[in-house]
């Protein structure tokens, strides 16, 4: 199964599921996108940015290690309308997974797909 | 519109616990009297609706046959006694749902078709009649407390209060630790952990600015409330959550075995 169909397939599995992404964190790009609806390439790059502040950004070094762990591995956030969910790669640190939904969408349900999703995708690569 | 404060003297009403006045409040700002036997209740979604029937439920001792009307047009019958729900049957079902032994199972089916005779309600009409008072019933139908265990919905909480109170509930019931700032970045209350709480004092310190500029960048600089939570691995270790609503911010740590505990709540309060 290729990167595209991985993420047709999370996305068609969560009712709610709006945006589902795979990106490079070292390198702050989407390097492919399954959305509902066609994102402008601006919204994508703002995701990736968003993605790496909070995983990779100046605060993570110092939170990490006294949550237990070398890096941010999973960002939750939730706001009005709309919560995002990102994931990085346990096989590889670059690798992550960006996901947007509504509030129909149990968020537990969307981690633990999107993590299952993209430990199959780091390990195709 | 009878208000039940209005009725209620004013000094018992004074010196009476806060969650006493808040429930009096409730109830007077809530529930509509409208004829002899009929009531509404009235919320602003479907979510709020179904707690404040669930409520009603556990509020009743004596046995109730209640005819229901909702905004949506769906009809359908209660039978309630010592705080179960009994028995619920839908107009033109043609029959009522069964009573499986596991309680916990007939909690999820009447939870089910609870949900389904209230979609899309925002008010109900209730028409109370007595009922036949001589059976034992306490194991029949299921509590009010499982159904909305069930639902996923807290009994417990407050009609009427703060962003701020609903977060700070959340966060004592399932965090470690949380400190809660005020509008000016002042620490306004300390839960939990001692030692923890000194190490979010740490964070707040250090690094809030950081955590602030990765919150505006990921939920958008217009949000008036949000939250996050940072995790070092999905399973182990802690989560650091973070959140902002009512100009008050919140730190907490949070155990990984309870985050999941947690999350549907922070989705409930934040996504709506």
């Amino acid at each position: 199964m290729s990167v595209i169909d991985e993420l047709d397939k999370l996305r068609a599995t969560l009712p709610g599921c709006t945006l589902v992404a795979f990106g490079d964190l070292g390198a702050r790009i989407v390097l492919c996108a399954s959305a509902s609806e066609k994102r402008p390439q601006e919204e994508l790059d703002a995701l990736c940015k968003a993605a790496s502040l909070s995983l990779d950004g100046p605060a993570s070094g110092q939170i990490a290690p006294a949550l237990g762990g070398g890096k941010l591995a999973q960002v939750v956030a939730v706001g009005s309308g709309e919560i995002k969910v990102f994931l990085r790669s346990h096989l590889d640190d670059c690798d992550a997974l960006f996901c947007t939904f509504t509030d129909q969408t149990d968020i537990r349900e969307m981690v633990a797909a999107g993590r299952s999703t993209l430990h199959r995708i780091s390990t195709l690569q | 519109m009878t208000s039940v404060l209005a009725t209620y003297p004013t000094d018992a009403a004074q010196n009476c616990d806060a969650r006493t006045l808040a429930r009096l409040q409730r109830l007077g700002q809530r529930v509509r009297l409208n004829g002899l036997g009929h009531r509404k209740l009235s919320e602003s979604d479907t979510r709020a609706l179904t707690t404040a029937l669930l409520r009603d439920i556990d509020e009743t001792i004596l046995p109730r046959h209640v005819r229901v009307t909702t905004n949506a047009g769906q009809r359908f019958a209660l039978d309630i006694a010592g705080r179960r729900l009994l028995r619920l049957v839908v107009q033109g079902s043609g029959g009522s749902v069964g009573q499986p032994d596991d309680p916990i199972e007939a909690a999820k089916i009447l939870a089910g078709e609870l949900k389904r005779a209230l979609l899309r309600a925002t008010e109900v009409t209730l028409q109370s009649a007595r009922m036949d008072s001589t059976q034992d019933r306490s194991d029949v139908g299921c509590s009010a407390a499982a159904l909305a265990a069930a639902m996923g919905l807290d009994l417990e909480a407050l009609a009427g209060e703060s962003l701020s109170d609903k977060v700070t509930r959340a966060l004592a019931r399932h965090a470690s630790a949380t400190l809660v700032l005020d509008g000016h970045g002042h620490e306004a209350q300390a839960l939990g952990d001692g030692g923890l709480t000194d190490r979010l004092r740490d964070v707040a310190e250090d690094h809030l600015p950081d955590i602030i500029q990765a919150m505006q960048q990921t939920l958008g600089r217009s949000q008036k409330s949000g939250c996050m939570s940072f995790g070092a691995d999905g399973e182990t270790g802690a989560h650091l959550l973070c959140a902002f609503c009512d100009r008050n911010r919140f730190l907490a740590y949070v155990d990984a075995r309870r985050i999941n505990a947690l999350l549907p709540v922070i989705q409930d309060i934040f996504a709506q």
